[in-house]
């Protein structure tokens, strides 16, 4: 708490003690939020804070467990979307929700178009609709075409219609989720003219970010939640970046993630200039044997692009990879098996996992070819043999091995993941988010498998969105920002604040690639 | 937590139906057959009327075949019936008047040419479906216009017909008795050739499916396709496999139907490629993909098979028989879905929608 309450008579909405909880996590426990007409207030706080499922209750997605929210001083009870839409909430997800194929007119009316007089009542009035439409583009100052196909509009024009679909509604409040992320710096400042503009019309917004500059640019106040928690709110003019990153950090590093000692060997694995335009440029950094790196930094930073690119699951348009001195060509997910790399990805049910497949059949996925007999049929033993093997070493809890992945729960099939690469003795292992969304014992069991790779001389990178994670587990962390990579830390001279102020942009590296013990690797381009 | 522990309560007692799901149609045939036979145990059982089953099954447990690996991967290929025009013509062309100038060729050759025809025309398929994203139900569309085209453009709409005492007629004609030299040999000795190919491509695709690589990749890649790339399969391979492999055993249906017939005609197996989708549906392949097995293309060739003999045997017009093989369909494909879960979640949505 210790919130400074604005004027009681201009709250627009109240949010009184939510509570939501999820199975294995308290999302949100006793939060409060007010914000007035007319008022831009920033809600920030780290991946996992509880600022998405807030949302998502006041946008009627989610029931919450406690609590009470007012609109107008009148207590509610939002019973879903449509019910938040008609109370005057509106929602604009990062991604969006229009129709590719629609006129932004029909966007904006989508399932409200206004009809035609008298008998024609069946039919859409498309002359008064697109009229309409474009009212409300030209109050938000969008210079759009009505009748323009959403599918030829930019990121940045699509949003305007977002913003204009939720006018033609009668909001008064508008949320908008991560809106900047997909956005130039030209964009942004359009974005934020219109801001001001709804500000004007008494519209109050909430305004998710985790671009901290962008806050001090545009809003009011700042509220900021850790855990689930809210932990502090000021006015724009009281804050500072330096307080508003030790409220979103401001906690200790566990002892839960401890990794041990493993010997560092000489360089496994260098990338020089990796980039896809647009979303990842010119990542170079170097990983040892026995090490494990922290991929740190924001959503939509590029971690998972670029790992992506390096196991060759997306195509890059430039970049060298190089395996123990020598380029490898990696094109293909099997280019990179064939170099002994390793992948978990960071969406298991989608990626990872065949659900509608055994655990046996998805262990042994990746490694069919060593199990078969003249290289033509399989050795059934030798692949049962196999998934038992890794079902005992990472205790894995199945009734049996033809268990379907989909009756698994979510620490199980992570492990499942994991010992399909095993299966394949990799050199290195990429893992993407690793302990998302599992329990904490699970959890616990994953970090000490890592640790016990390394010993064995793998190299891991690990890109995770938990800084106690990555502080714990991580030899040295590479922090990235903006498609770029903003700093490669020490484990001992890294830091909560420090990761977050290079990974928000607050702090620019001087030097990139700092060498870590022998045979200092500089970026070949730098 | 709840969601997920009733979903897998759920799922795990249709599942103990589903993991019988070939012992039910097998049961649900069986039934058939007897009904069949109570009615007219004077034909149904005769070594003549088996054979005339066992060819239908024969040709429609082919094409099944090869629709099953194709849907498991989450395709489809409308081609089949057209292929089976254009396979039977190119090939009797080849043994009656050749190709050009090229002078007729001798029985196998034309055989195996018209074999690797089928193959490549399914590879074309799945070239398209891969490599330039052409959604299966065009690319295989368009050959189920094109084949039947060239077939018909080739012989100016007329059959080739071919002597009675064709040697190639055996292939389609013929039965065990006649391939082994036996006199009678009863309801054994009446299993036709093709038949005992059917046999033969049935053991070698059920062999691939469940004992190779390959068949583990074809229900990895049918389960999960991004899941299946990211653990090194080569995605575009296995489809294109299965696309050939059905483009293979059309031309092989094409040409053992040109045998029996005794003539290539570009009017033969219109609307096939449905009964073999129908078949391998029946047979509990999920148009969705990641299911489908040769044992249920079989049983559900069968299935069809047996109804449609019944329903000759007992006399009924071809109307009733269309409305009643097109019942079975659906309430096999209503089993299917409810199996599944997928009715369910309808039935308990509507149940429990704000009122």
């Amino acid at each position: 708490m210790g919130g400074r309450m604005v004027s009681e008579q201009n709250l627009i909405l109240r949010v009184e003690g939510v509570s939501k909880a999820f199975p294995g996590v308290q999302a949100l426990s006793d939060v409060d939020l007010e914000l007035a007409a007319g008022e831009v207030l920033a809600l920030v706080g780290e991946n996992g804070a509880g600022k998405s499922t807030l949302m998502k209750i006041l946008s009627g997605a989610y029931r919450k467990d406690a609590g009470r929210i007012f609109i107008n001083g009148q207590e509610v009870e939002i019973t879903g979307p449509r019910h938040a839409q008609q109370l005057g909430i509106a929602i604009i997800y990062q991604e969006f929700n229009l129709a590719p194929n629609l006129s932004a007119a029909a966007n904006i009316f989508l399932g409200r178009e206004p009809r035609r007089p008298g008998p024609g009542r069946l039919f859409v009035d498309r002359r008064r609709m697109e009229q309409e439409a474009q009212k409300l583009l030209d109050r938000i100052g969008a210079r759009i075409s009505a009748s323009t196909l959403v599918h030829d509009l930019s990121v940045a024009e699509r949003q305007m219609v977002e913003i204009a679909k939720a006018l033609a509604v009668n909001a008064r409040i508008i949320i908008m989720d991560e809106p900047t992320s997909a956005l130039g710096e030209e964009e942004v400042e359009k974005l934020f003219e219109v801001i001001r503009t709804l500000k004007q019309q008494g519209i109050g917004i909430i305004f998710i970010t985790h671009r901290l500059e962008e806050v001090f640019r545009i809003a009011d106040r700042i509220v900021v939640l850790r855990d689930g928690k809210r932990v502090g709110s000021m006015l724009i003019h009281e804050a500072t970046p330096e307080k508003v990153i030790q409220l979103m950090v401001g906690r200790e590093v566990g002892d839960l993630f401890q990794k041990q000692k493993a010997e560092i060997g000489p360089p496994l694995l260098e990338v020089r200039g990796l980039t896809r335009r647009g979303v990842v440029e010119n990542v170079s950094f170097t990983l040892r044997r026995g090490e494990i790196l922290g991929f740190a930094g924001l959503v939509g930073a590029g971690r998972t692009e670029t790992v992506r690119m390096i196991f060759g699951a997306d195509p890059k348009d430039a970049g060298e990879i190089l395996i123990e001195g020598k380029p490898v060509t990696i094109e293909s997910p099997k280019d990179a098996l064939a170099a002994g790399i390793g992948f978990v990805p960071e969406d298991r049910g989608n990626h990872g996992l065949i659900l509608s497949l055994s655990v046996l059949e998805n262990i042994v996925l990746p490694s069919l070819h060593q199990h078969t007999r003249l290289g033509i049929w399989l050795n059934r033993l030798g692949l049962y043999q196999t998934a038992q093997e890794f079902v005992n070493k990472l205790n894995i809890r199945v009734t049996q091995l033809q268990q379907k992945a989909m009756f698994l729960s979510g620490g199980n099939q992570q492990k499942v993941v994991v010992a399909k690469w095993l299966a394949l003795r990799p050199r290195i292992l990429i893992m993407d988010e690793p302990t998302r969304g599992i329990d904490v014992g699970a959890k616990a069991e994953i970090h000490a498998l890592m640790s016990r790779l390394a010993q064995e001389g793998v190299g891991i990178i690990m890109v995770s969105s938990e800084l106690p994670e990555v502080l714990g587990m991580s030899d040295r962390i590479l922090v990235m920002s903006e498609g770029r990579v903003a700093a490669i830390l020490n484990r001992e001279e890294a830091t909560q604040e420090l990761i977050m102020a290079y990974a928000s942009g607050e702090k620019i590296a001087e030097s990139l690639e700092k060498p870590a013990g022998t045979g200092s690797a500089t970026p070949a381009n730098g | 937590m709840t969601k997920t522990d009733t979903r897998t309560k759920r799922l795990s007692f249709l599942g103990r139906i589903g993991r019988v799901r070939e012992i039910n149609v097998l049961v649900a045939l069986v039934l058939l057959g007897l009904y069949f036979y109570w009615r007219r145990p004077d034909i149904f059982l005769e070594p003549a009327n088996l054979a005339v089953i066992m060819r239908f099954i024969a040709t429609f447990g082919m094409l099944a075949i090869g629709e099953v690996l194709v849907i498991i991967t989450g395709g489809i290929d409308l081609s089949v019936g057209s292929m089976l025009a254009f396979t039977g013509v190119i090939t009797a062309w080849m043994m009656l008047k050749g190709i050009g100038s090229i002078p007729p060729i001798g029985v196998v050759p034309a055989i195996l040419i018209t074999l690797v025809l089928g193959t490549l025309i399914g590879i074309w398929h799945g070239t398209f479906v891969t490599k330039l994203k052409i959604p299966p139900f065009i690319i295989t569309l368009g050959t189920y216009l094109m084949a039947r085209g060239f077939a018909a453009n080739l012989t100016r709409g007329y059959p080739q017909v071919f002597d009675s005492g064709h040697p190639f007629l055996v292939l389609g004609q013929g039965d065990l008795a006649r391939l082994m030299g036996w006199e009678g040999g009863g309801i054994i000795g009446a299993i036709p050739i093709s038949f005992l190919i059917l046999l033969v491509i049935a053991t070698i695709v059920h062999f691939i499916l469940n004992h190779t690589p390959l068949g583990y990749r074809i229900y990895a890649v049918g389960g999960n396709i991004e899941a299946a790339r990211l653990s090194g399969v080569n995605v575009d391979r296995v489809r294109i496999f299965c696309y050939a492999t059905s483009g293979f055993l059309a031309a092989l249906t094409g040409v053992i139907l040109a045998s029996r017939l005794g003539q290539g005609t570009p009017v033969v197996g219109s609307a096939y490629e449905l009964w073999a989708i129908a078949a391998a549906v029946i047979g509990g392949t999920s148009l969705r993909g990641g299911e489908g097995t040769v044992l249920g293309a079989i049983l559900g060739a069968a299935i069809m098979g047996v109804m449609q003999n019944g329903m000759v045997v007992l006399n009924l017009s071809s109307y009733i028989q269309d409305i009643i093989l097109g019942m079975v369909l659906v309430i096999a494909v209503v089993y299917d879905t409810l199996r599944r879960g997928g009715g369910f979640d309808f039935l308990k949505k509507w149940l429990s929608r704000p009122s």
